[in-house]
């Protein structure tokens, strides 16, 4: 069979008919629907919202970028004087091995104390 | 768009694309879906008076059904692979003929989507292959050759019933 009787026996195939009932249901639900409000549609009617949303974002930024990250110290800040006389304090204990320990908080012993061996540590 | 304009879009262009979408879908509820869908797309957009609006619409359409396909690729598998509605109105008579279409309506269905479409456009709604590339969005040549290959398959299904014919 050739190509224009193959055409000509595929275009005598009928296709269905539309149903009919389908016209009014079609049609009330789509106006129905495309009266209800859409997904971002106040941003594609109401072109000054992207500003807003941008100027909000820009002052979120300024502020997080002025804004120190970090206490600023409690006490008063030490005067050139004194802060030698702190970092001399320092190299003098760490020249002696004896930088006075960091206050820390008490810790809990779990072990019982009969078993912990007496520990003799050898003066520097 | 307004009510009235949908409604006279609708009178004019609805049965070719629900013969088109139902050729594609073979599901007569997926099809009243999409036709539902592929209106309230019209509904949303503000369109120029068109040149040839019934190649538009069915692009539309074309539009829809591949969205439907991406979004639920899994249930257009078995949708393929299932009993499917009829696309087409039975023969009138049990003839040699309408065995011929029944044949012919078969193979139909078991073309690939996208060379049914070409030859849905082609048959039924009569566009060029340049109409049919520009609606499916395809080039001419790949809609010529995608109506190439169905006319070789429908042949191949309608053999047997031909041979019948002649012996």
């Amino acid at each position: 069979m050739n190509a224009p009787e193959l055409e000509s026996r595929l275009s005598q195939l009928a296709p269905r008919r539309l149903p009919a009932a389908w016209k009014a249901e079609i049609l009330a639900a789509t106006n129905s629907r495309a009266s209800r409000p859409q997904r971002g549609a106040f941003f594609r009617t109401e072109r000054w919202g992207w500003g807003a949303v941008a100027a909000t974002w820009l002052v979120i930024l300024g502020l997080r970028s002025t804004t120190p990250t970090f206490p600023p110290p409690a006490g008063p800040v030490l005067t050139a004087a004194e802060l030698e006389r702190h970092w001399r304090e320092v190299r003098h204990y760490a020249a002696l091995d004896l930088l006075p320990p960091e206050p820390t908080a008490p810790v809990r012993i779990e072990i019982e104390q009969e078993f912990v061996l007496p520990i003799h540590r050898p003066r520097s | 768009m307004t009510s009235r304009q949908l409604e006279s879009l609708y009178d004019a262009h609805a049965q070719s694309l629900f013969a088109f979408l139902l050729h594609l879908s073979r599901c007569e509820e997926t099809t009243r879906d999409l036709l539902q869908e592929a209106f309230l797309r019209l509904s949303r957009r503000t369109l120029p008076p068109l040149l040839k609006p019934r190649s538009y619409l069915l692009r539309l359409a074309h539009h829809v059904w591949i969205d439907h396909v991406r979004r639920e690729t899994s249930r257009a598998r078995v949708l393929e692979a299932a009993a499917l509605d009829p696309v087409f109105l039975p023969p009138p008579a049990a003839t040699a003929d309408s065995e011929l279409a029944v044949q012919l309506a078969a193979g139909l269905g078991e073309l690939p989507p996208d060379q049914r479409a070409v030859v849905h456009l082609k048959i039924w709604e009569s566009l060029t292959l340049r109409e049919i590339g520009a609606a499916l969005g395809i080039p001419t040549h790949t809609a010529a050759s995608r109506y190439r290959y169905a006319l070789d398959k429908l042949r191949t299904a309608i053999r047997p019933s031909l041979e019948n014919e002649r012996a």
